[in-house]
């Protein structure tokens, strides 16, 4: 006999996607919320500061049981599964899609255009930096997209090292600003401002970063939510013979020999973008023979992300690594060309850096550094500064870009586990070669600039801020879902955040998902009583 | 990026006392206890290494608290941990071996090799002969950048990896505050960090 937990809406999986579109619900809507997360708990703000001493000290994961042993896929798959999810140990780093990003295809003739448009995400870009608290300053208006109101806090302050590297990087004529970020340059919200412990990723030790935890812990205390953790969700199941969701059938992990079905009116999986396809995926029924919301056949497709090129430039600049290293400089400049010859978007950031200036055991010529020579030989090499200059570029997806089932690998509890295979477009892998030579070439451009040297530089083959695998549409040929989240084939089920992503765009992306989300937030609480406003 | 990635990607980034040990043996006694109960090193051996590896520049004292430092970090060593794991990664790896034992065995080793050479303790040789003997030992090792101090298979590459990466050997390298990876005010990073003389 299963245990039944009734709800309005049922929110499957935790992470910073979920918690904020949550948030906005429980503000703005009569419902009863019920939150199913497959891991566990966080520890607590106070113990924190410990947990970052041992992964400094030691390179200890400071976030332990994170993940659900059991879940090693094969492709390319972050670990975390906890309350919070990937946010927990994410940089906060929060610029916006530009304008361009919803319309590749009109504006460029690649890819595919959004069902909507960066006017349409605009108010809950805006909403996204409110709730977390972003600290960010706008650029040029010919490099940085629109934007309505200003920033909730005024911008992270640059380091007198970036001050430095700013005056080089615009040499040539690219504009740099502070990158916005989800950290507290003042007081907000009852967080604290930062304090430059610069780790960021993976840990802040004094809750200046925003993370998901802090939304969890205020919606739980005031009981506008119920969060059940440790409880894997492992399939959707339908009305029968409608296509309306009835419930969600789930295990409980410390009592897996006792189901649990979750019943509500309205289902959204928000569950990111390895298992979110596959939950529809592995939902199939006689009626959705290949899974749930999926009858054109797009779920798990179009899995997609960004690569990025990245060098180390040393210059004749006297740098003091170590101010605010994860603090960095951006600009969108080049994600915002008018028209191009051959399609080329990519963002471009800059830190400091000590490569090159590291402390060393040899000298050139093989000798080995100890006491007073080895700290004459440190000095020498860090009289010269080194930027760390990165650009994500966009990589369009390919429909066979894919989340699939394994059925050879399982779960402990017998599922199929996800197979992820990611694969360029026909035109981003014809466009590969051009791409990074471009990027490697204005590395070049920047070092000459400088009277500095590239002294290494690489492509990260791994394709960051991944998103897709149920991307919205404006019908159902060309999507899972509609530009709210809604899934074409369940009027009650909505998926959100970054699977609903077409293209990843060149930047990162987790605003963007948490937008798309707030966005789907207003169209799934219509059904429920307008709250009245305290 | 891959767990060992986000490593680097903390040493690269933020700048030359990267990741580990932060605040000398200060940091190391909020480990305390924490650790395996593995037999530590010994404070006079330790302490002889120190005064023969580290630069002059930190004083006695200086000298005495990275090695003080130095030995707590092994007491709070734990192997078999697991370790951070990154963005796009699916694997988890742990914390490896105890580095403890065998770094005990060498600095035995280094006394012995002293009493069999000379006739005293690593302990009581000059300085100069402290360190050639290290250096003699190091030039075999297929060492060049400083490492993390678990991956350091020689005992004084493991010390002076310890320094190397709290704030206080930054901030020596660049004559200045710096501070890395310690709670400052963040107005203040507007700033170019105070001068600082000496040790």
């Amino acid at each position: 006999m299963a245990t039944v937990v009734e709800s309005d809406i049922c929110i499957v999986g935790s992470g910073i996607t979920a918690a904020l579109l949550a948030e906005k619900l429980a503000e703005e809507r009569e419902a009863k919320i019920v939150v199913v997360e497959a891991g566990d708990d966080v520890p607590p703000l106070s113990q924190r500061a410990r947990l970052r001493r041992r992964s400094l000290d030691y390179g200890e994961s400071p976030w332990p049981r994170d993940h659900l042993d059991g879940y090693e896929v094969d492709g390319i798959q972050s670990r975390s599964m906890c309350v919070g999810g990937l946010a927990m140990h994410w940089g906060a780093v929060t610029p916006r899609f530009t304008p361009e990003d919803f319309k590749l295809k009109s504006l460029y003739g690649v890819g595919d255009d959004w069902p909507i448009s960066y006017d349409d995400l605009e108010p809950f870009y805006q909403e996204a930096e409110e709730r977390m608290g972003v600290a960010g300053e706008q650029g040029p208006p010919e490099a940085d997209g629109p934007r309505s109101n200003p920033y909730p806090q005024p911008p992270l302050p640059l380091t007198y090292n970036l001050e430095l590297l700013k005056s080089w990087g615009e040499k040539l004529s690219v504009p740099f600003w502070s990158q916005p970020s989800a950290k507290n340059s003042v007081p907000y919200r009852g967080r604290t401002v930062c304090c430059r412990s610069d780790t960021c990723s993976p840990i802040c030790p004094v809750g200046a970063k925003y993370s998901p935890d802090f939304t969890w812990n205020a919606l739980r205390a005031a009981g506008k939510v119920e969060l059940i953790t440790r409880t894997v969700v492992r399939r959707l199941e339908l009305v029968r013979g409608s296509d309306t969701v009835s419930h969600a059938v789930a295990l409980n992990r410390d009592r897996p020999d006792e189901p649990v079905e979750f019943h509500a009116k309205t289902f959204v999986v928000a569950a990111g973008y390895v298992w979110s396809p596959h939950l529809l995926l592995v939902s199939a029924t006689g009626r959705f023979p290949s899974g749930l919301a999926n009858r054109t056949g797009l779920v798990g497709r179009y899995m997609n992300g960004h690569r990025n090129v990245s060098a180390f430039i040393q210059l004749p600049l006297r740098l003091y690594p170590g101010m605010n290293g994860q603090h960095s400089l951006m600009s969108h400049q080049f994600m915002r060309p008018r028209r191009l010859a051959r399609y080329l978007r990519h963002d471009l950031r800059i830190w400091e850096s000590s490569v090159g200036a590291e402390p060393r055991l040899r000298d050139d010529a093989g000798n080995v550094l100890l006491g007073n020579d080895l700290l004459a030989d440190w000095r020498k090499r860090a009289a010269r500064g080194t930027a760390r200059v990165r650009a994500y570029y966009d990589v369009l997806p390919h429909r066979e870009s894919t989340v699939t089932l394994d059925f050879y690998r399982r779960t402990p509890w017998g599922d199929p586990l996800p197979r992820i295979s990611y694969r360029d477009s026909d035109e981003s892998a014809a466009l590969r070669g051009y791409t990074e030579d471009t990027l490697k070439q204005l590395f070049q451009r920047m070092a000459k600039a400088g009277d500095g040297e590239v002294i290494s530089m690489r492509v990260d083959d791994f394709q960051d801020h991944p998103g897709g695998g149920c991307r919205m549409g404006a019908d159902a040929k060309t999507g899972v879902c509609d530009g709210f989240g809604r899934t074409f084939d369940h009027e009650n089920l909505f998926v959100v955040g970054a699977p609903t992503a077409v293209t990843a765009s060149c930047c990162n992306a987790t605003l963007t998902f948490v937008a798309l989300g707030l966005r789907a937030a207003s169209e799934i609480g219509k059904p429920y009583p307008e709250r009245p406003r305290a | 990026m891959s767990a060992l990635d986000r490593r680097r990607f903390l040493k690269a980034a933020g700048g030359a006392a990267a990741a580990a040990v932060a605040a000398g043996a200060g940091s190391a006694g909020g480990c305390a206890g924490q650790g395996t109960g593995t037999a530590g090193l010994d404070h006079g051996a330790v302490l002889a290494l120190a005064q023969a590896v580290l630069p002059e520049e930190l004083g006695s004292e200086g000298v005495a608290q990275v090695a003080g430092g130095f030995e707590s970090w092994v007491a709070g060593y734990r192997p078999a941990v697991e370790i951070t794991h990154g963005y796009g990664t699916g694997n988890l790896d742990y914390t490896p071996a105890h580095p403890g034992p065998g770094w005990a065995a060498q600095l035995e080793a280094l006394d012995l090799e002293a009493r069999a050479r000379f006739g005293t303790s690593f302990a009581a040789l000059t300085l100069e002969r402290r360190t050639d003997m290290v250096r003699q030992q190091l030039a075999r090792e297929r060492v060049d950048r400083v490492p993390d101090p678990v991956q350091a298979r020689h005992v004084a590459v493991g010390l002076l990896a310890y320094w190397a990466q709290t704030p206080e050997a930054a901030n020596l390298c660049h004559k200045a505050r710096i501070d890395p990876y310690t709670c400052r005010p963040l107005e203040e990073q507007a700033r170019k960090p105070e001068p600082i003389t000496g040790a």
